[in-house]
């Protein structure tokens, strides 16, 4: 389970996390979602414990990673958006050296690394120097590194960024076997969709703070089709029947039915029958994103 | 741990690195061999194990050759062959008794005829030799003129330059009857062990007539001695020798083991001239060779800092600053973990670069100069050069924690250039704003207290001590004070290094 606990964060005058709290439990997978620069990665560094708070803490099955950072990262594995590593080492070489740290043996990091490296998709890359690695491939040495001990807990950050088809299968598919496996996951990303499909839930995070936290159920329920429908002139008075296809609205002279529901030429029909001439018909579905917008209150 | 090894696999056994030390053991291979020929020029043997002293007299209006032969233990031989050749042909030979020898050139001196007396002399000087023989050791021993310090010409009426025929074989003697000296003819074959010094000289003046001189002498500090113009005022003492008129002079003269110079005075009429010599109960090889070992041991120490440079760069400065850092610090490892690693990766570096340095100078004495380098001298060596590269380190290491790497590079260079290649231009320029430069005892004083106040001083200070334990330096060096600068060069930089790398912001 992964716990954020009230985390702060601040670079000079530029607070890039404002308390900020939320749980990923085991057996979930959590989308965090929110636009560039929202704090996205800046929590995902603080939870790793790579960078540190300025108050708050994270807990990695209970382990502050503060105060137990060595028994918090031992239950962690992250993949990070743009993986860095030094630039001239062997592929291999450097799994080795990184699983010295999870008290590994040389020879049997070795062995290790190479069955790893197959199951990433890495095989035959091993003695490559991982400046020639591209992208897609960082990302997989990295997924390598942090499966060296099989961490409860795996944090992907904009993991799909820059992939190919086959490489968002291949981490949409993992993350889903991780959910699967009882691992507490969390899932970085700037499109919702990107979630959708994964997420039991998503945290929305907005300029440093957690704007809203929604079951995917119910940011699905927030999606809605509307119609529109432009009149000659202002309605006077709404037809009864109209109720049955949603919720009506009146802005002059058009009708905006929310929670559209049923065939719009019915309604069309409706409305000449009652004398009105249409001018024009738009049937509107709102989409994930602009739930999202509309969730930080933001124009797309 | 397997991570400290990991860094120092990869710092050590980086093209950058290996090149370095290559370079590292090559200088000090030919430097080995620049001692060796300075050694061969000043007139030691090193592959012999006798030494000789021996000047042109006259007897009976003819040339004749004087000397003394003596074993490796400083004790004079007998039926050693001795055997004059001119032009390389058989002049004449002779057995010794008791050390002395004596051989007729088998020219006679005309003294009315001035012309073909210096012909004879300068046939003596030029193509002379003497070739030693004792047991299965033989010894060639060419003829030198004496070069007065103080009296340029010396009048016909009075006499001529004396030549004489000097070989000192010094690494086979056992401490403390060791002896060093740079171009006077003097031979001290022993010092006893109540450090009373047996002294063989040459006599300068050289005449047709009396050959009596008066002598003394006087103890100090050896390079005081010998740059002080008024040698009287670097003198503890001056005492008499008394009249001497032999050829070769032989004295006891009781030494001083709190200085390491002897100064023999030299006069005759209104002439005098002056031999300076240091000396050392040390065994006389390695107070040589400790001697001539400042010059390698400062072309690497001057040159090793920039590999520390460049390991804080790749350790530290360039994955901190490209943020390779973090993917690290993901690993079930603290901040201090991480700094520990790589600090210690390359500390390792510095020791097994001081040792293979440094043992790669010894190896090559060895095989140059057929002697086993002083142990203690070694190993304080590389001690020094060890503490000199981690006190760099820590400095360089610090930086790299703060700043980015293109930053840091430019800083590490400055710093380079001030603590090594600049520091003695700044301490003589300091020298000559506060008025010491003039003063060679004070200047020499203060190049080494500076180096309290340098990083890589470490090696220079210990090599202060272990010179000034050989009697090579007047300068006391405080081992404390080294203990305490080492420590602060050290530690000040590495906590400071940590209280930033603590709370940096890793990521780019």
């Amino acid at each position: 389970m992964i716990e954020i606990s009230n985390v702060s964060k601040s670079f000079g005058r530029i607070k890039a996390l404002e308390n900020v709290s939320f749980k990923v439990n085991n057996g979930e997978l959590v989308g965090y979602v929110g636009l560039n620069g929202a704090g996205k990665t800046t929590t995902i560094r603080i939870i790793i414990g790579v960078l540190l708070p300025d108050s708050g803490d994270v807990y990695i099955d209970g382990y502050s990673v503060l105060k137990e950072k060595r028994k918090a990262s031992m239950r962690i594995g992250w993949v990070p958006e743009i993986p860095i590593f030094e630039p001239d080492v062997k592929a291999l070489d450097y799994f080795v050296y990184l699983a010295g740290y999870y008290k590994i043996s040389p020879s049997e990091a070795r062995r290790l690394g190479k069955e790893l490296f197959e199951r990433v998709g890495l095989s035959g890359t091993e003695n490559r120097k991982l400046k020639e690695y591209s992208q897609g491939m960082k990302k997989r040495f990295a997924l390598a590194v942090s499966l060296i001990n099989d961490p409860p807990n795996f944090v992907f950050d904009e993991v799909l960024n820059g992939l190919d088809p086959e490489g968002i299968k291949f981490f949409r598919e993992l993350a889903k076997n991780f959910k699967k496996q009882g691992k507490a996951v969390l899932f970085s990303s700037h499109i919702l969709s990107e979630v959708e499909a994964l997420a039991d839930r998503v945290v929305f995070i907005h300029k440093g703070r957690i704007i809203n936290i929604l079951t995917m159920q119910e940011i699905k329920s927030m999606a809605e089709k509307k119609l529109i429908v432009k009149l000659d002139k202002p309605l006077e008075k709404i037809p009864e029947e109209i109720n049955s296809y949603g919720v009506p609205v009146v802005e002059d002279n058009t009708l905006v039915i929310r929670k559209f529901k049923g065939d719009q030429s019915t309604v069309v029909e409706l409305l000449l029958r009652q004398g009105y001439k249409i001018m024009e018909v738009k049937l509107e579905e709102i989409s994930l994103e602009e739930v999202f917008f509309k969730l930080i209150g933001e124009q797309k | 741990m397997s991570a400290v090894i990991y860094d120092f696999k990869r710092s050590f056994f980086r093209l950058s690195t290996l090149l370095l030390l290559i370079i590292f053991i090559l200088v000090g291979v030919a430097s080995t061999y620049l001692i060796y020929s300075s050694m061969i020029q000043q007139g030691y043997s090193l592959d012999q194990k006798l030494s000789v002293i021996a000047a042109i007299d006259t007897e009976d209006n003819c040339l004749i050759i004087k000397g003394y032969v003596f074993d490796e233990k400083g004790d004079p031989v007998s039926f050693a062959q001795v055997e004059l050749y001119i032009n390389d042909k058989l002049i004449d030979k002779a057995s010794s008794a008791d050390g002395f020898f004596m051989l007729c050139t088998g020219t006679k001196i005309s003294p009315t005829n001035i012309n073909e007396f210096f012909e004879n002399i300068t046939k003596l000087a030029q193509d002379s030799k003497l070739v030693v023989t004792y047991r299965d050791v033989r010894e060639e021993v060419r003829s030198s003129t004496i070069m007065f310090r103080e009296v340029k010409e010396i009048p016909l009426t009075i006499g001529f330059p004396r030549i004489y025929y000097l070989k000192r074989t010094l690494y086979t003697y056992h401490s403390p009857t060791a002896f060093i000296s740079t171009s006077s003819p003097i031979l001290i074959p022993r010092i006893d062990k109540d450090d009373v010094a047996i002294v063989y000289f040459i006599n300068p003046f050289f005449s047709l007539g009396n050959n009596s001189i008066e002598a003394e002498y006087c103890i100090g500090n050896y390079l005081s001695l010998y740059t002080e113009k008024n040698i009287t005022k670097a003198c503890e003492e001056i005492k008499d020798l008394g009249v001497l008129n032999k050829t070769i002079v032989s004295v006891k003269i009781p030494l001083d083991p709190k200085y390491n110079g002897l100064a023999i005075l030299i006069k005759k009429d209104d002439l005098n001239t002056t031999y300076i010599t240091g000396y050392s109960t040390s065994r006389g090889i390695n107070t040589i060779y400790l001697s001539l070992l400042s010059t390698p041991l400062g072309t690497i120490v001057n040159f090793a800092p920039i590999i520390m440079l460049y390991l804080a760069y790749v350790l530290m400065a360039k994955p901190r600053s490209i943020g390779a850092l973090e993917f690290i610090l993901a690993r079930p490892i603290t901040r201090l973990d991480l700094y520990l690693t790589r600090y210690f990766a390359a500390v390792l570096t510095g020791l097994t670069l001081s040792i293979a340095v440094i043992l790669g100078l010894g190896l090559s004495t060895t095989a140059i100069l057929g002697i086993t380098p002083d142990m203690t001298a070694l190993l304080t060596i590389i001690l020094g050069l060890f503490l000199a590269l981690t006190a760099i380190y820590s400095v360089y290491y610090s930086l790299a924690t703060s700043i980015r790497s293109g930053l840091y590079l430019a800083i590490g260079i400055i710093l380079y250039l001030i603590f090594t290649i600049f520091w003695q231009t700044i301490v003589i320029i300091y020298a000559y704003i506060t008025g010491q430069l003039f003063d060679f005892q004070k200047l020499t004083e203060l190049i080494s207290y500076s180096y309290y106040f340098n990083p890589v001083g470490a090696v220079n200070l210990l090599l202060t001590m272990l010179q000034k334990s050989y009697g090579l330096s007047s300068v006391e060096v405080n081992p404390y004070y080294v203990g305490l600068s080492v420590a602060i060069w050290i530690i000040v930089p590495f906590i400071l290094g940590y209280l930033r790398f603590r709370r940096i912001n890793l990521s780019t």
